[in-house]
């Protein structure tokens, strides 16, 4: 079974990654709208399976690098070429 | 390699595929006789028990015979589980004095994320994502969710017009990613890097250009007359090479 992450999480990393959002409510759904696109099939539930989130965020335009540090491992992303940090720095 | 002729018991390619009583020489198994009372990893487990070792005495051992190795390689082309599904819906919606039918061709992609864990992502309309613990299941789901996703819109539509608006706007939302995994999958497919396992290797195949993603949106209440020949079945295909 996939894992799951409480809404309260959810809503912490919204606040960091996607300042601005708004969320209510309808009869179906959590309504999540940020950066001029909106997410209508966000389930109404207390913990929600990553899946949903994985599709929330990327439909939304979130930053992938940031949701990952609210929401460990929501993303498997590859950490830069440490080379890159050295190059940046100069 | 005909993957198609990959034996899912035991990974052995074979002259005909595993259907239609053709027997696997390498662990035994007959198709459509072998897989209905008993599933694939129970075959498997009673084929790794007798060594694992070659099962016919007609066709000989190949000299360079490696159960295991072609057992891997079935693992692992397996695990790829992504199939490029297509797929058109249709659904009427009520709304604020009007009635509205919805007829969508869409795209979504499944990916078994691990056992009996499937989820079905949208790619048109992407905004919308579904789980099950079959394919059939996330599939049903799925449309029940977009389902519920056409009743809110018009819960807080105020015409038919505003309706109309909205669903188009949810249907052409993008998520570049999904398309990519999309397309992805779909060469994965051509390029018999994956082995379609079931349900997915008994859908029916088209090309992407077959089945163009559209929505349409049309009021039924203005209509004047009604036939036959307006319903749509639900339907899912796996998308093939053009």
């Amino acid at each position: 079974m996939t894992a799951s992450v409480p809404f309260s999480d959810i809503l912490i990393m919204l606040k960091a990654c996607a300042p601005g959002f708004s969320w209510a409510d309808s009869t179906h759904f959590r309504v999540i709208s940020w950066n001029g696109r909106t997410y209508h099939a966000f389930p109404k539930l207390d913990n929600i399976e990553i899946g949903h989130i994985r599709k929330m965020v990327r439909t939304l335009g979130i930053s992938k690098e940031c949701a990952n540090r609210h929401i460990p491992k929501l993303f498997n992303i590859e950490a830069p070429p440490p080379g890159n940090l050295t190059t940046l720095s100069h | 390699m005909v993957i198609e002729n990959l034996c899912p018991v035991c990974g052995y390619e074979m002259e005909e595929p595993p259907r239609d009583y053709n027997i696997c020489p390498s662990c035994g198994t007959e198709f459509g006789v072998h897989d209905v009372n008993a599933s694939i990893s129970e075959l498997r487990a009673a084929w790794m028990q007798s060594g694992p070792r070659w099962w016919s005495k007609t066709d000989t051992q190949p000299d360079n015979w490696n159960p295991l190795a072609q057992l891997a390689t079935l693992d692992a082309r397996k695990s790829m589980a992504h199939y490029p599904l297509m797929f058109t819906l249709w659904d009427a919606v009520s709304g604020n004095a009007f009635l509205a039918g919805v007829t969508l061709t869409g795209r979504a992609l499944m990916v078994k994320e691990s056992e009996n864990d499937w989820w079905i992502y949208g790619v048109r309309p992407a905004a919308i994502a579904e789980t099950g613990s079959t394919p059939e299941e996330a599939c049903l789901r799925f449309h029940n969710r977009y389902k519920k996703v056409l009743f809110d819109i018009s819960e807080e539509s105020s015409d038919y017009e505003v309706f109309k608006k909205s669903v188009e706007d949810f249907y052409f939302q993008p998520d570049v990613e999904e398309e990519t995994r999309w397309e992805d999958a779909r060469k994965a497919l051509r390029g018999a890097e994956v082995i379609p396992e079931k349900p997915f290797s008994e859908l029916p195949k088209e090309s992407p250009e077959s089945r163009p993603p559209q929505i349409a949106v049309a009021r039924l209440d203005k209509l004047k007359r009604f036939q036959s020949s307006d319903n749509v079945p639900d339907t899912f295909v796996m998308a093939t090479a053009a």
